[in-house]
């Protein structure tokens, strides 16, 4: 479904991501994990052409999208949750999610979507004048996955979606994104700092140390490899 | 008692409906690209010389003037943009760059305004719009001209944010003004709703401009005399608020008008001073409250909604759920 | 900046030919005139500075600065118009003669009486410009130039080594102000007027366009700037005067607005194909420079990063 291969990416003339190869299947679920400034971010705004590719190439779905502007990567049904400002803050619940749907033409499919999407994450029903900047951090993240939902994405990639939120609230968010993969039959490609957690839910990762592709392999693979743990994933992981 | 207090309100309500026209499209223009346009009073002086031409073709024909100077005005902010600004902001320059950039812009209109009006013999020329009186109202008359500004005022306003509530169009320019980067990979086509931004912008500097210059002289300097003026409405709206711009052009027409009698009737203030006022207007604000006196980025619908609800049985704000 | 001290009305026409009869009878008032002319010119700009400076260094968005000054210009200009009593109003000040105008009674009529005083009046303002030139170029190689330049650069990283930021920008702009207020002095006692009108926003851009052609924040690229925006302007007026004997319908004025237009036409091309100019900014030379210059000194301390050992001095340059 989409496949990377030996990219070199980065912003202005700095490289960070060095020599990434990386394929996802249709229906996986993947977890990106690794430690702080390993390039998770940078790699997977590479993918929706927010950075300089120098090398390297990226098909998705058997289209070649290396360098497309992001406006036409967006078109291509391929939905992404930004880790910081994923929502519109000055514009109501509702138009966020319109909004996020801008590039389905047919009104009853994009009626069709939002009720699903509103089925998800019922708290979005019950507040849809609320402007987005006002609802609180939990509900900001559900609201950022619906609104990319909105645009009927074959891949979702999410970075780090659940930062900056209450324990209890960010396993509430992750069991949601099982549920999309399942009934939406969307493919996953997630970024985790709780690599264990991101793991548990992934059937295959990607370990990646700074810009370049560790370990890949199915989670077992990766907690079974002791060494990888203890250098790059911190000991309380396992 | 008073007599000149009558003439002098409506004066303001006059001046003050043709900046809440034009200031809106400045306030546009920094919501969504935020850029401090200083050439934006420059389609005020393009709008007076359309409608000078248009009505000695049309007179009286206030539709066809008003259009024309309205569709000139956006053509030519729109190949400012292309020519000038887009550029520019592709290559996310800082913002010194751009202001200094629509101070060229403005410098190179305004002069070939100058360039033209010599050459054609208009450097000061008149509309063809007769100017009659409608209604006296103590010794004062409310003459066509102050009707039509008022009205245009209030209905641009309307539009306007029935446009930006309602359309998708509108919908996602508040959401290139809101989140810029987020729009782009949302799938919304940026470059084509900054042209339609740019469109409005231009296009209602103009028709302001047109209705200006049927109540005063038009001149080459018409639109950057105002300059300042706008400046100081779109800075007491906090730059982005479409509500506070509607406020601001008010206060700065009172403060222009009835402010200004009131310190020559009773001050003994020359009137050779009345630029001032905003000046000083500018000067407090920036000093004081940076952010405006409206609160920004609300539009004048979620506005009255909360007022609304404050007045009805919930009187609070539904408050961020804590977690 | 004016220096008119006649008692009564300075304004009227008599007034006007006795300060010129007075200037050609007695050399040394002349030129003491026009020596405390300058020096209160240079008080009263850097006055103004100081007092633009205030506001415009406590505003929050970066342009708001450029609108203060703005501001701050046509309110000046709008007081003078208006009030008849400081430089009689909008009509202005004539009748003011360069001090060396009582030159002209050593030579007999003809163009030498004339070109003589303006002549070496010229030099000394070309003598003064050099002047303000080394002065400005010491400014910029000095530590206190890097210090400006690391102001500009990163304000926050400056107060965080215990720069006062909003002092040294109060500091700059007073010194910009002054020598603004010398040049006007010098240009009135040039062309002999003085009325508000004359200092219009647009001269403001030319000197812009002068500055961002030449380079920013270059000295040496200034020259060059202002001598190629002067030059045109000459040059059109020359033009202008050469193309109305050729063609009689031509309107004189249109020289003065295309002029404009061209300036304007330049400044967006930099903007757009080349922000840095004709002479992009250079490194400041100072002794900071040299002492951590590790090819040339390698008894400095020992480096972290030797990589970073020449750009120490230039750090500030960006």
């Amino acid at each position: 479904m989409l496949e990377i291969r030996n990219l070199i990416s980065g912003y202005g003339k700095l490289a960070i991501i060095q020599d990434v190869s990386f394929k996802v299947d249709e229906g996986d679920f993947v977890a990106l994990v690794g430690p702080n400034g390993s390039g998770k971010s940078t790699l997977v705004k590479s993918i929706l052409g927010l950075t300089n590719i120098f090398e390297g190439s990226i098909t998705f779905q058997g289209t070649n999208i290396t360098r497309w502007k992001p406006e036409k990567i967006a078109k291509m049904k391929l939905g992404y949750v930004p880790q910081l400002a994923n929502v519109f803050p000055d514009l109501t619940v509702s138009e966020n999610l319109e909004l996020g749907g801008v590039t389905i033409r047919d009104e009853d499919q994009r009626r069709h979507l939002r009720d699903r999407v509103v089925e998800l994450f019922p708290i979005l029903k019950s507040r849809p004048r609320q402007r987005a900047g006002l609802l609180s951090g939990g509900e900001r993240q559900m609201l950022a996955v619906g609104r990319a939902l909105m645009a009927e994405p074959r891949l979702l990639i999410l970075d780090e979606p659940t930062a900056a939120l209450a324990p209890i609230v960010a396993e509430q968010l992750l069991q949601r994104l099982v549920e999309i993969r399942e009934k939406m039959n969307v493919t996953i490609v997630l970024v985790e700092q709780n690599a264990r957690k991101a793991l548990s839910l992934a059937n295959r990762g990607l370990v990646l140390v700074q810009g370049k592709s560790a370990f890949q392999g199915t989670p077992d693979q990766i907690s079974q490899d002791k060494d990888i743990i203890r250098l790059f994933l911190g000991e309380l992981a396992i | 008692m008073l007599e000149w207090l009558a003439g002098s309100i409506l004066l303001s309500l006059f001046n003050g409906s043709i900046y809440v026209v034009v200031s809106l499209g400045l306030t546009l223009t920094l919501a969504v690209v935020k850029l401090p346009n200083f050439a934006h009073a420059e389609f005020l002086t393009i709008g007076g010389y359309v409608g000078v031409i248009v009505s000695s073709a049309y007179p009286d024909n206030l539709l066809v003037i008003g259009a024309a100077a309205f569709l000139f005005c956006a053509a030519i902010a729109l190949a400012v943009h292309r020519v000038a600004f887009k550029p520019l902001m592709d290559r996310k320059v800082s913002i010194y760059i751009l202001v200094l950039a629509s101070f060229a812009v403005a410098q190179f209109i305004r002069y070939g305004v100058f360039s033209w009006a010599s050459v054609a013999g208009v450097l000061s020329a008149t509309q063809n719009i007769k100017v009659y009186s409608l209604a006296t109202l103590y010794n004062t008359e409310l003459t066509n001209v102050y009707a039509l500004a008022i009205v245009l005022a209030i209905l641009i306003s309307v539009l306007l944010e029935l446009f930006l509530k309602l359309t998708t169009m509108g919908k996602s320019m508040r959401a290139i003004a809101s989140n810029f980067d987020l729009a782009r990979i949302s799938g919304i086509n940026v470059p084509r709703v900054v042209d339609v931004m740019w469109i409005i912008a231009g296009g209602l500097g103009g028709l302001g401009g047109m209705v200006f210059g049927i109540y005063t002289t038009v001149t080459p300097v018409l639109g950057f005399n105002t300059l300042l003026d706008i400046f100081a409405v779109v800075i007491i709206a906090g730059l982005t608020s479409f509500t506070g711009t509607i406020i601001g052009g008010y206060i700065v027409g009172f403060s222009q008008n009835t402010l200004m009698d009131f310190l020559h009737y009773y001050f003994d203030v020359s009137f050779g001073y009345q630029p001032l006022l905003p000046f000083a207007l500018i000067i407090i604000i920036l000093l004081l409250k940076p952010t405006g006196l409206a609160p920004s980025s609300q539009t004048g619908l979620s506005l009255i909604r909360r007022f609304a609800r404050r007045s009805s049985s919930n009187p609070k704000e539904p408050e961020p759920p804590k977690e | 900046m004016l220096s008119g001290t006649a008692v009564g009305n300075i304004c009227n026409v008599s007034a006007m030919l006795s300060r010129e009869s007075i200037a050609l009878a007695y050399p040394a008032i002349s030129v003491s005139v026009w020596v405390i002319g300058l020096a209160f010119a240079m008080l009263a700009g850097g006055i103004m500075g100081l007092v633009v400076s205030y506001p415009a260094l406590r505003v929050k968005e970066e342009w708001f600065l450029s609108m203060i000054l703005l501001v701050g210009g046509e309110t000046f200009r709008i007081v003078v118009t208006n009030t008849p009593q400081i430089g009689c109003g909008f009509n202005g000040l004539a009748g003011i003669t360069t001090p060396f105008y009582w030159l002209s009674s050593y030579f007999p009529s003809g163009p030498l009486q004339a070109e003589v005083p303006t002549g070496l009046y010229a030099a000394v303002i070309v003598a003064l410009a050099l002047g303000c030139f080394v002065f400005a170029q010491k400014i910029c190689n000095s530590p206190y130039g890097r210090l400006l330049k690391s102001i500009r650069d990163d304000k926050v990283a400056a107060e965080s080594l215990a720069k006062d930021v909003s002092r040294v920008r109060k500091q700059i702009m007073v010194i910009g102000s002054v020598m603004a207020g010398l040049a006007g002095a010098l240009y009135v006692y040039y062309i002999g007027v003085a009325t508000p009108e004359d200092y219009i926003p647009a001269l403001t851009f030319s000197i812009w366009v002068m500055m961002i052609l030449g380079g920013f924040a270059n000295n040496r690229g200034l020259l060059v700037g202002t001598f190629v925006i002067t030059m045109l302007d000459r040059g059109s007026l020359v033009s202008g005067i050469l193309l109305q004997s050729y063609l009689a319908n031509l309107n004189p004025n249109l020289i003065v607005y295309g002029r404009y237009m061209v300036e304007a036409v330049i400044l967006l091309l930099l903007l757009v194909f080349r922000q840095k100019g004709i002479f992009p900014e250079t490194r400041i030379k100072t002794k900071a420079y040299t002492l951590f210059d590790f090819k040339k000194n390698n008894n400095a301390e020992p480096s972290n990063s030797p990589g970073e050992g020449p750009q120490t001095g230039g750090a500030a340059s960006g």
